[in-house]
């Protein structure tokens, strides 16, 4: 298993609306998006969310999540969604310079026998504020996935930035 | 050129594998910087961390000799504030505990979820290190597991430093508490041709 560069966001200029991946090569097993994310909306806590192939089929899918504060645990699921959304970002009340980090594994993303299931782990914390959570995801179709937006409820504040890579199925070992 | 030390209850040196180097191309996005093979370590640190790439990953295995906590640290030499959230289950219930702000030190390990006296994995990612703007997020996973107990965290823990991170250690806090032997391999990600 090898993992591989395929595109980013770089750092994303003050108030980005939302960020595509459009053409994602079909050359590899899986996806990988790695987020450094806030949001622009005078709140201290926001969401960031995906919307996949143009959300098309739309509105079939659905999601989990588990979720700390520091002192409680909650968990929730939705159905019938047609954009995968929740996980928390810092927004422009949180305290300067800081930024919600994610890690979100697509498996299968091209395999057009099987529904595709998602998988993010992250949050942020705040110095006395904040989420860690676990989301999952199923986009409920057998389509390819082939294009990804990512957008939070405002926009993007400066510096946030997303890469994708992708993840072979080869031999070499990477030890990880 | 070495790029990680380790102190241990036998003092050893280490220096960046030649084999690494040549197996960068090979790898891809991810690759082996640098290796600590433990040796009954209390602390091992990794320094002259390159700046070449978007994030990094730490893999921890290793077999401790007591139930302990294990922190980050002396993030670049100094002393800048941590703070976490972190999710954790021990097989019966789910807690979610914060540690609002500490000076120096960033435990990945919690009360709630200390290493055991036995085998503890970690796998710890540090975001946009080489940023010089934002604070650098730390996002790990552990899991102590032994039979019948044991449990595993999710934790984000945030570094208040804007300064690109080039040393940082880790420590088991004190020389009863230590990796007797195992693994922790640095990686890099690249994010680019």
């Amino acid at each position: 298993m090898t993992m591989h560069f395929i595109a980013t966001s770089g750092a994303m200029t003050n108030g980005t609306v939302a960020h595509d991946f459009n053409s994602i090569p079909q050359t590899f097993q899986h996806l990988q998006v790695r987020l450094t994310v806030r949001d622009t909306a005078a709140f201290v806590q926001r969401s960031w969310f995906l919307e996949v192939n143009g959300n098309s089929p739309s509105g079939s899918n659905s999601q989990h999540y588990l979720s700390g504060d520091g002192s409680g645990v909650g968990s929730s699921n939705a159905v019938n969604q047609g954009r995968w959304g929740g996980p928390a970002v810092p927004a422009a009340s949180a305290s300067a310079n800081v930024f919600g980090a994610y890690i979100l594994d697509i498996l299968d993303y091209r395999d057009t026998n099987k529904t595709k299931t998602f998988r993010a782990i992250g949050g942020f914390d705040n110095g006395g504020s904040g989420a860690v959570e676990i989301y999952s995801y199923l986009y409920n179709s057998t389509n390819a996935i082939s294009s990804l937006r990512f957008y939070t409820n405002q926009g993007f504040a400066g510096g946030s930035r997303i890469d994708l890579y992708g993840i072979t199925s080869n031999p070499v070992a990477t030890g990880a | 050129m070495s790029i990680l030390s380790m102190k241990s209850t036998s003092i050893s040196t280490g220096t960046k594998s030649s084999s690494f180097w040549d197996q960068d191309t090979a790898q891809g996005a991810m690759v082996p910087i640098a290796t600590v093979n433990f040796n009954n370590n209390v602390t091992f640190n990794f320094g002259q961390i390159p700046q070449n790439y978007q994030d990094l990953m730490i893999v921890i295995n290793g077999y401790s000799n007591n139930a302990a906590v294990l922190v980050m640290d002396d993030f670049n030499l100094g002393s800048p504030t941590c703070s976490y959230t972190s999710l954790i289950s021990n097989g019966t219930t789910v807690t979610s505990e914060r540690l609002g702000a500490n000076t120096a030190a960033l435990p990945v390990t919690t009360s709630a979820s200390p290493n055991i006296a036995g085998v503890n994995s970690f796998i710890i990612h540090v975001l946009n290190y080489t940023n010089s703007t934002t604070f650098k997020p730390v996002l790990s996973r552990k899991v102590s597991e032994t039979s019948g107990s044991g449990t595993q965290s999710l934790q984000i823990g945030m570094v208040q430093t804007t300064a690109p991170l080039t040393y940082f250690k880790f420590s088991t806090q004190n020389g009863a508490n230590f990796f007797t032997r195992g693994v922790a391999t640095l990686y890099g990600i690249k994010a680019g041709a």
